[in-house]
């Protein structure tokens, strides 16, 4: 099977998730989607360095996590909370009730701390913990705690919202 | 934690799928990503490579004829400065491009703060010497240039070479490192305050 129709495969397989987790970092759509491309683009041109030491997954979801850190120091000039509430105020005139709830969701872990947004991206993913922590690079006790504290935060900020 | 399990089955309803992938879209956006620390290695490299063999080209195959064995020296020493510049440059570029993008986030830091060592390192010592052999090989070449002159005209072209000299390297050059200097200290400033959200 040549490189492109394999990597093709892959993107497919990947792409709701890496997606999924960028909107949950961002909260922008728009942004989401320029930091998946970032990370595929990455992926595609590291893919002959992956040794298979880890899970594919793991690789990639690696390299997502350091685009969407790395996204920090461009995103400072950007008013990106402010763009985020006005983005979402807007999807959710347009949208059923489903999908205001999800608008709602990705808008509460737009507003956790940055490492936060990763983690629990992970996790409403069902990601191992043991994987989580080998991508964030912290122990998997200090991630339980870790992961205990941002669930507990982010149902309280959306029961603020008044949704569940 | 019964609302979170909801959260969860919210969050794992929606599926977006994804745009039809656009292979050689993918390479060109390859390209387009090239970092903006790679880019401008790739641009000194570029350029002093094109330099070093115009001025091979003018001191050993045009039809200029130079008296003096010093000028051939000095025109060699030219090339010699700039190519050796230019391994230089690609040492850094490929180091840059060697960055395990898929390290865990404290590694990725790890990278940052080792790339910004060697280079506060080897721009201590390459830029003064770079500047230093440059002016050496430069007033080499003057000697017999300068000769078919004027005093005044010498002693002009004597005072802009060596001001543009210093110019490039303490103003010019200066400015240069302390914004990549900047850039990078952002990047590892930045990843170091997620480090300390993380632990």
């Amino acid at each position: 099977m040549s490189p492109i129709i394999q990597f093709d495969a892959f993107y497919e397989t990947y792409y709701p998730k890496v997606l999924k987790l960028c909107l949950g970092y961002t909260g922008d759509y728009q942004q989401a989607q320029d930091l998946v491309q970032e990370t595929f683009v990455k992926a595609w041109e590291n893919l002959s360095r992956f040794k298979g030491d880890s899970q594919l997954s793991t690789w990639l979801y690696r390299i997502a996590a350091n685009t969407c850190l790395y996204h920090l120091r461009t995103a400072k000039s950007r008013p990106t909370a402010e763009l985020t509430e006005r983005h979402a105020e807007g999807i959710a005139d347009e949208k059923d009730e489903r999908e205001n709830q999800i608008s709602t969701l990705y808008k509460c872990i737009s507003q956790l701390a940055e490492t936060d947004r990763l983690i629990i991206g992970f996790v409403l993913e069902d990601t191992p913990y043991v994987e989580i922590a080998q991508i964030v690079g912290i122990s998997e006790g200090n991630l339980r705690v870790k992961i205990h504290r941002i669930k507990q935060q982010l149902s309280e900020l959306y029961n603020r919202y008044g949704r569940l | 934690m019964e609302d979170f399990e909801n959260l969860k089955k919210l969050w794992q309803q929606e599926t977006p799928t994804p745009p039809k992938i656009d292979s050689s879209a993918l390479k060109k956006s390859t390209q387009s990503h090239q970092r903006h620390l790679e880019r401008s290695q790739l641009k000194a490299i570029v350029t002093l490579t094109l330099t070093a063999l115009f001025i091979l080209w003018l001191g050993f195959f045009s039809s200029i004829q130079f008296q003096s064995k010093l000028t051939y020296a000095a025109i060699l020493m030219i090339c010699l400065v700039c190519l050796a510049q230019v391994l230089i440059c690609f040492t850094i570029y490929r180091r840059l491009r060697r960055f395990n993008v898929a390290a865990p986030a404290t590694e990725h830091l790890q990278q940052w703060e080792e790339y910004y060592r060697f280079r506060q390192q080897q721009i201590k010592i390459n830029t003064p010497l770079y500047s230093l052999a440059l002016g050496i090989a430069l007033a080499g070449y003057y000697i017999e240039i300068l000769r078919y002159f004027s005093t005044f005209y010498q002693v002009l072209i004597w005072v802009v070479t060596l001001a543009w000299i210093l110019f490039a390297h303490f103003v010019l050059g200066r400015r240069t490192i302390q914004k990549e200097y900047r850039r990078l200290e952002e990047i590892i400033d930045n990843l170091k305050k997620l480090q300390q959200q993380l632990h």
